[in-house]
């Protein structure tokens, strides 16, 4: 017995093992995008459409990430805008509201003065979301066109 | 006394005797030679570089004699996933390109036993090549400093 096993380990020769050591250093990075960059509310009769969705809908925003493996840290999107202006004319940045879809995404309404959070993520990852824009669709607004910007800044830690 | 001491010769012998096959074999020689010792992925963008290459190849030299036109193979095998404090990226999306084929062939690392073929011969002779590792660059990994080691082997059954 002790013979046939003694066979058994010389049967095959190799060379001492080389090693070879792999490096790979990976920092925090993070890509936004949002298409369309432009949408459009159409002037309907409040009456009959008190909730008017933007022409574009929906915005899709990709947010890719990679960020530190902690769940408690997590990646997050805000947005800050408003209000839409005509002139001397303001319409409110709490009267524009969005739904979203897709992992992450959070619906919300926006605001001028405070960033309001459009998603979150605890892993690092590519993400893609919808976004509804729609406006309250008021009789006491002003005519006139009106425009404004929303600031989308995506941090990942 | 002396019924022990016979005792104890006949269970020696047989390992003596086994010995003898292996002093023979001792006449296949190897020598394996990689370089450089460490390579390391730079950090780049997933999005420009779904692929990254390795910043310096890795050079291979097999040298053998007293083969006596037995075949002899070169295998790598890594010692597991590519980790880092609580993370890791699996060793598997490390691949390699090889020149010098058929004798080197192309493979991707693993961990598991008995590793990739690097490169497969026979005969007495030096052969070498020379490997370009990449890796898929992927946003999923999280953040982080990863390092593992991979062994080359050359054996002969």
């Amino acid at each position: 017995m002790t013979g046939t096993l003694l066979c058994a380990v010389v049967a095959g020769e190799c060379a001492n093992p080389q090693p070879v050591t792999t490096n790979y250093n990976i920092s925090a990075r993070a890509k936004l995008t949002v298409s369309p960059s432009t949408i459009n509310f159409p002037d309907a009769d409040p009456t009959l459409v008190p909730l008017v969705p933007a022409n574009e809908n929906p915005v899709v925003v990709t947010v890719k990430i990679r960020k530190d493996p902690s769940s408690a840290l997590t990646a997050t999107l805000v947005c800050q805008g408003g209000p839409l202006v005509s002139g001397g004319d303001t319409i409110a940045s709490s009267n524009i509201t969005w739904t979203a879809s897709g992992t992450g995404f959070t619906g919300g309404t926006l605001n001028s003065a405070t960033p309001q959070t459009v998603g979150s993520w605890s892993a690092s990852g590519s993400y893609a979301g919808n976004l509804v824009f729609r406006l309250n669709n008021l009789w006491s607004y002003a005519t006139g066109t009106y425009t404004g910007s929303i600031t989308y800044t995506l941090t990942a830690p | 006394m002396n019924r022990i001491a016979s005792t104890i010769l006949a269970v020696a012998l047989p390992a003596t005797l086994t010995l003898f096959p292996s002093a023979a074999r001792a006449g296949k020689k190897f020598t394996l030679t990689v370089a450089p010792a460490n390579i390391t992925f730079p950090d780049q963008d997933p999005d420009a570089f779904p692929v990254t290459a390795a910043t310096s190849t890795v050079s291979i030299t097999v040298k053998t004699s007293g083969m006596k036109g037995a075949q002899w193979s070169l295998t790598a095998l890594s010692r597991g996933e590519l980790l880092s404090a609580g993370s890791s990226i699996p060793i598997a999306n490390i691949s390699w390109t090889a020149t010098n084929q058929p004798t080197f062939t192309n493979g991707s690392l693993t961990a598991t036993v008995p590793g990739t073929l690097v490169a497969r011969n026979s005969g007495n002779g030096t052969w070498s090549g020379v490997l370009t590792f990449t890796i898929q660059n992927l946003w999923t990994y999280a953040t982080g400093i990863y390092t593992q080691t991979t062994d080359f082997t050359v054996s002969s059954p």
